[in-house]
């Protein structure tokens, strides 16, 4: 049902996208955006090519091999996208790194503490946001705790947004891991951070103290501005909101930061 | 039960008024209403629907020919007798009709009323109309069967059932036909003068029974006005009358089923329209109850499905069913829904 589908990529890039700007906004010191499983987003060229944001921000993003030689070709045929990531550019097959752009051909479970290649044009002094959109779910537990702990442990001042799906002990989870199933898709991690507050206390235990969460549902109605929301409403007809709903129930955002290092979010969470 | 004052609907005008007996129910006239069918050849096409075999291009076209006579001559506000087995959105998903068929007992056994929404989002819309529109020919007086938001030319090219006939049939003519069709579905049922059924809810434009009957229905359900309203409208927590999220129809509060209840001499308004996780929810206070048939909606929310029994005395029973096992079958694979990963 692509309505749905696509209502709801607009309600996550544009909750997701809060969170940047705020992290982004919080003084006009250099920031740095890693995203995992970057996949075939148009985030950082956005962002990169707004003024606000010239010669302080550098956006990493992590992918297999499979999926960033894809984006290489991309950005290579695409003068919008190439002219985005600035000077200084070298790229290889799988590979593009700039100033201030670079995407790493990595596979996540492969890091170890004395892995290296992978910080290249990372500044492990400067404020750093961590992205896992749909991403660390796809691991076993332990690797992506491990994920976790190894960015922390490199990044003093880093902050983290994790979007994923939660509540999947009821009725309508059994179903969709079921159907994901027949697809070949399993989703390790699902058990474990199965609610908004298992989904706080994993960034906690990370040592980020000041975290919160929120489902897409409460986001949808507390974050989106009404004009915004009436506006979609009346692009792609739904002639219906209990199934949207649904499914908004079930996919959440937690994010968070240190107490060393705080990052100020305005809007409100469910979970805290 | 308790003997109502007045008969809601003892100056309903039908535009079949010949056509009808002493106690309320149209007489039956096999030869009229099957004139282009025979008996016979009903039912192997129901033996062949049952089987989840569509039909040809040209018995389609004679299934709405003849179920159009008969539908033309139903009012707006047809009236129903108990007992009868009240059933909300079926939405294609046929498996799961034959399994409420298995629940509720086999048509003609059964008396059945269905609330709309028979078509969209499923996969076997075209099985599914045609199955209903072959009881409804076969058995015209144990089967009523009202339009939903769904049954119009508009949302079906939207939701599927306009792509599921051109992909079955290879052209739009069948789609043509049904959606021809669905204009003259009735739009409420009136069961023993007591339970009100309808597949939206209330309109403002709407105060009393004799009101719905002097509709004219016969058209494209419109984007406004009361006709709309009968098919989009929900119940809501909030008092009085409110802005729908879905752009049609209204949302209404407890004092207004309250009021058109008590005006009209009704004990309930049972209505279709939303996924309920149950199968089945009574709001404002028993006056309304939502009854949702299609399990698992659209093979992704893992919801209960319910139908409603009412049995001589208006006694009303809830049966509540998962989705068919034949639902689930391999052939699915390929289609399991989208989330949003």
């Amino acid at each position: 049902m692509c309505r749905l589908t696509t209502q709801g990529t607009y309600i996550r890039v544009n909750s997701i996208d809060l969170l940047v700007e705020a992290f982004l906004n919080k003084d006009d010191s250099p920031k740095q955006i890693i995203s995992l499983g970057a996949g075939s987003d148009t985030r950082p060229f956005q962002l990169l090519t707004n003024e606000k944001y010239h010669n302080r921000l550098v956006y990493h993003e992590i992918d297999f091999p499979v999926s960033t030689s894809r984006k290489v070709a991309a950005i290579v045929a695409d003068p919008r996208f190439s002219s985005a990531i600035g000077t200084g550019i070298e790229k290889s097959e799988n590979e593009i790194h700039s100033e201030t752009y670079h995407l790493h051909a990595q596979d996540l479970r492969n890091i170890k503490s004395d892995s290296f290649e992978i910080l290249r044009g990372m500044d492990q002094s400067i404020d750093t946001l961590v992205i896992s959109e749909c991403c660390l779910c796809y691991l076993e537990p332990a690797e992506s705790a491990a994920v976790l702990s190894w960015f922390k442990s490199k990044f003093s001042r880093m902050g983290c947004i994790i979007y994923e799906p939660i509540g999947l002990d009821d009725q309508f989870g059994r179903v969709m891991i079921q159907n994901l199933a027949v697809r070949g898709i399993s989703l390790p991690t699902l058990n474990k951070y199965h609610s908004l507050r298992s989904q706080v206390e994993r960034l906690v235990a990370l040592g980020l103290e000041n975290s919160r969460a929120a489902d897409m549902e409460f986001i949808h109605d507390n974050w989106l501005s009404r004009e915004d929301n009436e506006r979609i409403d009346n692009l792609e007809f739904l002639d219906e909101r209990e199934e949207l709903n649904l499914l908004l129930r079930h996919y959440c955002i937690a994010w968070g930061s240190g107490q060393s290092w705080k990052w100020d979010f305005p809007e409100n969470s469910q979970q805290a | 039960m308790e003997v109502d004052q007045e008969d809601p609907l003892s100056q309903v005008k039908h535009p079949a008024s010949t056509s009808r007996s002493g106690d309320g129910i149209p007489e039956i006239k096999p030869a009229e209403n099957l004139h282009s069918i025979g008996i016979g050849i009903l039912e192997t096409w129901i033996e062949r629907l049952l089987k989840c075999e569509i039909l040809s291009e040209s018995q389609v076209m004679r299934l709405c020919d003849t179920a159009r006579e008969i539908l033309v001559n139903e009012s707006n506000v047809q009236p129903v007798s108990s007992p009868v087995t009240i059933c909300g959105d079926i939405h294609g998903q046929f498996h799961d009709l034959l399994e409420l068929f298995r629940i509720g007992g086999p048509c003609p056994d059964t008396n059945y009323l269905f609330m709309g929404d028979y078509v969209d989002r499923g996969y076997f819309s075209v099985e599914t109309i045609s199955l209903l529109l072959a009881y409804k020919v076969r058995y015209p007086h144990r089967i009523t069967i009202l339009r939903g938001n769904h049954e119009s030319r508009q949302i079906t090219q939207v939701y599927g059932f306009y792509d599921e006939c051109l992909r079955k049939y290879g052209n739009t003519k069948v789609w043509t036909a049904f959606t021809d069709l669905f204009d003259y579905l009735p739009l409420t049922a009136l069961v023993e003068n007591r339970i009100f059924c309808l597949h939206g809810g209330l309109s403002p434009s709407i105060e009393t029974l004799d009101q719905i009957v002097q509709l004219d229905r016969f058209q494209e359900a419109p984007h406004e006005g009361p006709v709309c309203d009968l098919l989009w409208s929900d119940p809501d927590e909030r008092s009085a009358w409110g802005v729908s999220p879905r752009g049609a129809g209204f949302t209404f509060g407890f004092d207004i089923s309250s009021q058109f209840n008590h005006a009209n001499s009704l004990s309930l308004i049972a209505r279709a329209h939303q996924l309920i996780m149950e199968g089945y929810q009574f709001t404002h206070e028993e006056r309304v109850v939502t009854i949702f048939s299609a399990p698992n909606y659209c093979y992704r929310c893992g919801n209960q499905a319910a139908i409603m029994e009412v049995d001589e005395n208006m006694n009303t029973t809830f049966l509540q069913f998962d989705p068919s096992p034949r639902s689930g079958q391999s052939n699915f694979s390929r289609r399991t829904p989208d989330y949003f990963l």
